[in-house]
């Protein structure tokens, strides 16, 4: 039988890219709106739009807080994009303090806290690089290296514990890039709107 | 760093791809579809999807063309021209667009760029300032396609733009916009300076050397349409000349 995609529906919309990117592949694919469609999915993506607030309230409203922790944790494979990664972590700053889904430990910080020389939000493609103290154990990190992806946000994540990460180089400071745990790959870029090497990213978390 | 982006502009009016001078005497370029299949294929690092006419006919822009253009690129699209609403927001991100750009509308009423930017998160949400010289050191900004004068200075506006909680600033100058004419380094200086927000520039850039003066004074990207369209310039050969911008594009 062919695997079932689930695309968490926050309600915000931008959603487009990461349609298409399945679509590419010729996934089949739907849209999540509580924890019965969860159930019907082999694998899951969490969208990288809108704010944190706003898609954390819709995700409790939706019941699906506690679904996607029971996913994670029977072991179903997870794609979190850039936001969608940041609702993983235990706590976000963005319009004040927050609380995520605790599944990575650590927090979503603003880039503003890092005193650095460029621009925010951070908005562009931008080289992904080895982290010297991340132990590789598949093609997926060292595929990323020295390539460029696009990135689109204002909040970092700041990780608590030793995860299995790559990083990129942004004002002078160097911040996660992709992060690796478990059944769960979550990435700061978007790999829907990085040309064919994002989809390399699609068809790798396709093909697991 | 190189992150500098090259971003063609296409200005549709009714289907078509069109070019006008100064945003006046428009004439037909092309198939909006197939060029920017063409941009993402040569090397885009974003499409830039302009609803010319929408604003200023009060009309409701094109859904099916921006489904038509999302699906077939896959870099980011950003969409402009007409966009009054969070619903209408929501429709455009829904056909497939990744940023709106706001004008007309965010000028009327500022805070339907702040609204937008709860919801869809700042870097969502672009606002795009056409502006005019009027007076050594006063540049207004314009609305409805370049046509209507507003008595805002531009200074302020980028201010207020920033503090209602946008995420990026589009610039183009109304002056130079379609006479490959470039303008001065001086005001270029002075908006980058005043603005902490990433900052894209379109208006008059013909050739790499404009290019790189917007990459010298920290500009983000680059918006360029007539010299794509009538491949004066294009955009392989931009990205071979240029340093500080994404080179190992594999698109085609």
């Amino acid at each position: 039988m062919t695997q079932r995609v689930g695309i968490i529906n926050y309600n915000i919309g931008n959603i487009g890219s990461v349609k298409r990117s399945l679509e590419f592949f010729d996934t089949n694919y739907l849209m999540v709106n509580n924890a019965k469609d969860l159930k019907k999915c082999d694998k899951i993506i969490l969208p990288g739009v809108g704010s944190f607030d706003f898609s954390m309230k819709m995700l409790k409203k939706k019941k699906l807080d506690f679904a996607i922790k029971d996913f994670f944790k029977e072991g179903k494979d997870i794609l979190a994009i850039c936001l969608g990664l940041q609702l993983l972590l235990t706590e976000s700053e963005e319009f004040g303090k927050k609380k995520g889904l605790n599944i990575l430990s650590g927090k979503v910080e603003n880039l503003k806290k890092f005193s650095i020389d460029s621009p925010i939000p951070h908005i562009g493609w931008c080289m992904v690089k080895k982290n010297k103290n991340s132990i590789v154990n598949d093609s997926f990190e060292t595929n990323l290296y020295n390539k460029y992806y696009y990135f689109a946000h204002g909040l970092i994540c700041n990780f608590k514990k030793k995860y299995k990460f790559t990083k990129f180089i942004y004002g002078n400071k160097s911040f996660v890039a992709s992060v690796r745990h478990k059944n769960l790959i979550g990435t700061q870029f978007h790999p829907e709107l990085s040309g064919l090497l994002g989809l390399d990213i699609y068809k790798f978390f396709l093909d697991k | 760093m190189k992150n500098f982006r090259i971003i063609p502009r296409l200005e549709v009016k009714t289907d078509h791809v069109i070019k006008g001078i100064r945003m006046e005497g428009l004439r037909k370029v092309g198939d909006p579809v197939e060029l920017a299949i063409k941009y993402f294929k040569d090397g885009a690092d974003e499409i830039f999807y302009d609803d010319i006419v929408a604003s200023l006919y009060n009309r409701k822009y094109n859904i099916d063309l921006i489904k038509r253009i999302s699906s077939n690129i896959h870099i980011p699209l950003l969409v402009s021209g007409g966009i009054k609403s969070l619903n209408n927001m929501h429709e455009i991100f829904n056909a497939g667009a990744d940023k709106v750009a706001l004008n007309t509308h965010a000028v009327r009423n500022p805070h339907l760029i702040s609204k937008a930017a709860r919801v869809f998160g700042s870097q969502s949400i672009c606002v795009q300032v056409q502006f005019k010289q009027y007076h050594e050191n006063y540049w207004e900004i314009l609305t409805e396609s370049g046509r209507e004068r507003t008595k805002k200075n531009i200074l302020d506006w980028i201010e207020k733009v920033y503090s209602l909680g946008a995420g990026e600033i589009i610039l183009i100058s109304v002056d130079h916009d379609g006479i490959g004419n470039f303008i001065g380094r001086d005001p270029l200086k002075q908006f980058r300076s005043e603005c902490k927000l990433p900052l894209i520039y379109g208006g008059g850039i013909n050739s790499n050397t404009n290019i790189q003066s917007l990459i010298d004074l920290k500009y983000d990207g680059a918006l360029i349409s007539n010299v794509l369209h009538f491949r004066k310039m294009d955009i392989t050969n931009i990205k071979k000349n240029l340093s500080k911008i994404r080179t190992n594009i594999i698109n085609i």
